[in-house]
């Protein structure tokens, strides 16, 4: 594994987190899915109720 | 998400059981409605069926009610004692049976969805359980009637 230099540490610190934000982007959109999957596939497709 | 709560809500009537009506537990069989003889599923002239339901401990009355697939039913159910619930596997007629409320729900029972819960017979009627899913006693797992599904034409 290749060391980091002072510069390129500064870098990473200063700026976004973009492995995070990718990691929430695809989780919420894996919750939406599975609600949408849930809810139309299975709640809904039973008829509704009121 | 919220947005398909919505649409589906005032779109396609997908609500919450909300009925607000109260009734004297312990006098049901003085009322018109809950008297025994006018238990069951009754026809509306718009072709909607109307079904009143007693439930107590541990069982529901009448014990076996046949409907009709495909058109709006409204099961009205009180209880003579204590709480109870009532769900019919395959639909989404699922409410609590509160003592002193008279329970109302209205759903449309998917002929192909209830078919995968009940065991169907030669003439291609399906019948599923009606649990009680609140617990209510010591027999509370005993606690089950039926309903025939018949499948309308067309």
């Amino acid at each position: 594994m290749s060391k980091v230099t002072p510069e390129e540490e500064k870098e990473i610190l200063n700026s976004s987190p973009k492995g995070t934000f990718a990691l929430m982007l695809a989780y919420g959109a894996m919750l939406l899915l599975a609600w949408l999957l849930l809810y139309f596939g299975r709640y809904m497709a039973l008829g509704p109720a009121s | 998400m919220l947005a398909s709560i919505i649409y589906t809500a005032f779109k396609l009537h997908a609500q919450p059981p909300s009925n607000v009506e109260i009734i004297d537990s312990t006098q049901l069989h003085l009322t018109d409605e809950f008297a025994e003889d006018n238990l069951g599923p009754r026809s509306n002239p718009d072709g909607s069926v109307t079904v009143v339901l007693v439930a107590h401990r541990y069982g529901f009355s009448p014990n076996h009610i046949e409907l009709p697939a495909g058109v709006p039913v409204t099961f009205r159910v009180a209880t003579a004692d204590t709480l109870h619930g009532l769900h019919i596997p395959g639909t989404n007629i699922d409410t609590m049976v509160v003592p002193g409320y008279v329970s109302e729900i209205t759903a449309s029972i998917q002929y192909h969805e209830v078919v995968k819960h009940g065991s169907l017979d030669a003439d291609g009627k399906v019948t599923v359980p009606i649990y009680c899913n609140e617990f209510c006693g010591l027999n509370h797992h005993f606690m089950w009637s039926r309903v025939t599904v018949t499948r309308t034409p067309g």
